[in-house]
């Protein structure tokens, strides 16, 4: 989405730039273009908050598993399953 | 420092890494058959490169790496041979003048109350998030999951999938608005 040489953009515009944020770092330009439309539009900045919400949500989702914080058990049934495949290719 | 050389151990697999791995392959992909059958070819994977562990890193983080790798392979075949459809995205803005490109009415973000941050940081979320991204088209979940899930880089996915990095832009932006449409209607606002 190319927001060159305007200064006002679309909602549209605005949202690509607010996901682009979640990732990359805007350029001077693109921020300015951002701030100026987000002081206007209260949909954009509701957007916008709850997209960094969700990032934030994800990250600390990632987090969460890799501490073991979230665990799911195998069941007895998957892990017989599972030790038996190893056990049947440890033979081959 | 002279520590103590990692050993493997594939018999104790199952119980120490079964329920880490299985974790990390369920939060990954949808389906709890699919995600045993992840975790399966990453021991078999793991035992046939045995010879290549180095110890540098331990049992469980080498198993990871490996079981990481399977999730990316599992993501790329099934994107592959898709092609990207675009317009199977709702229409969100307004596409004629003079409000061309605002927010159509219907699509307006809806408020979110304290409520929607609990909710966020509950553990459903994941059963939820997994359930939209289960929900976009498959060359975007893809994309969603290599990114923004596992992190890979954008040369790398474009590689993968057969994509521009603009395309991909693109894809992860309209990934993202369906996906706080989905989490909000189905969930933080039901």
């Amino acid at each position: 989405m190319d927001t060159k040489g305007k200064i006002m953009i679309t909602c549209e515009e605005a949202t690509y730039l607010i996901s682009k944020k979640q990732q990359d770092k805007l350029s001077h330009a693109e921020r300015l273009k951002l701030f100026m439309h987000l002081i206007m539009c209260r949909y954009c900045y509701r957007f916008a908050s709850q997209v960094t919400l969700i990032t934030k949500a994800i990250k600390r989702l990632k987090r969460r598993i890799e501490n073991k914080q979230i665990k799911i058990k195998l069941t007895e049934e998957q892990q017989l399953r599972l030790n038996s495949a190893i056990k049947k290719h440890r033979c081959d | 420092m002279n520590s103590q050389p990692v050993v493997l151990d594939p018999d104790s697999w199952v119980r120490k890494y079964g329920d880490i791995l299985y974790t990390y392959a369920i939060s990954r992909v949808n389906d709890p058959n699919r995600a045993e059958d992840l975790v399966q070819e990453t021991f078999l994977a793991g035992l046939k490169n045995m010879a290549g562990f180095k110890g540098h890193s331990s049992e469980q983080t080498w198993l990871i790496a490996i079981l990481k790798r399977k999730v990316v392979d599992f993501y790329r075949q099934k994107a592959r041979n898709r092609e990207v459809k675009l317009e199977t995205n709702p229409q969100r803005f307004k596409k004629d003048k003079p409000m061309k490109g605002h927010w159509l009415d219907t699509f307006t973000p809806k408020r979110w109350d304290n409520e929607a941050q609990i909710k966020l940081e509950s553990d459903e979320f994941m059963h939820i998030l997994k359930r939209c991204i289960e929900k976009l088209p498959i060359k975007w979940a893809s994309c969603f999951m290599l990114r923004i899930m596992e992190e890979m880089k954008t040369e790398e996915i474009c590689k993968e999938l057969n994509i521009t990095s603009s395309n991909l832009w693109v894809i992860l932006h309209r990934a993202r608005l369906q996906l706080r449409d989905c989490l909000e209607s189905n969930w933080i606002k039901e």
